[in-house]
């Protein structure tokens, strides 16, 4: 519950919350509801695609930095969600980018980074099964993995998906039918 | 999910639950972290603001500095060059006409003096056995084989 209004952060529509934003006065409390409501879903959006749990922690406060920054600006043309959803990617990929040129690893290095970390990681634990679905994800392209994860474990639909993605929904389907085959076929073989 | 049953019935089996674990309260103490964060950048985004707003000229000053080191540099190198060059051209003017005031005879006697009494001495040498050779009747042509 918030300021006395009885509601909680998730029961603010994405005007209300944006309107808030806009007066100067209220800026940081609605800034802080903005956080609430998004953050949970922002994070394991962002820690499929890092694996990590630290780098995740900062990819997600370098997301929500950019949007107090970039918030007064925000036009409500798309959904906030799909905004947030699309900073969160856009620093997320960014972030794989620069630490494969960082330590000028090659994709195959970085995954296999990726996949020791999953097994040495103190906060993962999933079954055998799991570990190997991870380990099968990370041998997909980036955007590919991006497209699984959204339609797999968070369930969006292609719209939702091409929207943030920017992305036609044919396109998206296709890449979602690959990276399916991708992963049966790494699971049937490990 | 029926359709992915369809295109993979394999991975239709796993759970779907995410694997990974966080933190304890970190969602809990994440906002707090963040506005911290933000406040902390605010501060200095402050300073940041101004140096933004002095960035183009400190960009043209840092040009200028570069351009007037680079001129000083590549006229300093010219002017070396010239006075080099000027340098070579009046020592081989005096030494020519220094030349041409001086006899052969010095010129002989400084390299005397300079190469040393040896090589005098072998000069010296040298002609009385020549002397001795041609006063001897020996023929020309066996004098020259043997120097």
């Amino acid at each position: 519950m918030h300021q006395g209004t009885g509601k909680k952060a998730s029961e603010y529509s994405d005007q209300e919350l944006v309107g808030l934003f806009s007066e100067p006065e209220k800026r940081e409390y609605a800034f802080n509801l903005i956080v609430l409501k998004f953050q949970e879903r922002l994070y394991w959006h962002i820690r499929k695609i890092l694996i990590d749990h630290d780098d995740t922690d900062d990819i997600l406060q370098n997301t929500f930095v950019k949007v107090w920054n970039g918030l007064e600006n925000f036009r409500l043309d798309s959904g906030l969600y799909t905004w947030l959803y699309r900073i969160a990617t856009n620093e997320a990929l960014s972030f794989l980018n620069q630490k494969k040129r960082r330590l000028a690893l090659s994709l195959a290095t970085l995954e296999k980074k990726l996949s020791d970390s999953l097994d040495a990681d103190e906060y993962f634990n999933g079954d055998e099964l799991q570990i190997k679905l991870q380990k099968a994800l990370l041998t997909l392209p980036d955007k590919q993995r991006i497209v699984f994860n959204m339609k797999y474990f968070d369930e969006m639909k292609y719209e939702e998906i091409a929207e943030i993605l920017g992305t036609s929904v044919g396109a998206l389907k296709a890449s979602f039918h690959h990276a399916v085959k991708k992963i049966e076929k790494y699971i049937l073989e490990h | 999910m029926d359709a992915l049953n369809k295109i993979s019935p394999e991975l239709a089996k796993i759970s779907k639950e995410i694997p990974f674990r966080i933190p304890e309260n970190y969602f809990e103490e994440f906002p707090d972290r963040l506005q911290g964060r933000i406040r902390a950048r605010e501060k200095t985004g402050v300073d940041e603001k101004r140096m933004m707003a002095f960035k183009p000229y400190l960009a043209a000053a840092v040009l200028i500095i570069v351009a007037l080191i680079s001129g000083t540099l590549i006229f300093r190198n010219i002017a070396q060059k010239r006075s080099l060059q000027n340098l070579h051209a009046e020592i081989s003017q005096t030494v020519e006409r220094e030349l041409y005031y001086i006899s052969e005879e010095t010129i002989l006697r400084v390299m005397n003096y300079t190469t040393g009494q040896e090589a005098v001495t072998i000069s010296n040498h040298t002609e009385e056995i020549i002397d001795y050779l041609m006063n001897e009747d020996i023929p020309l042509n066996e004098i020259i084989d043997a120097f």
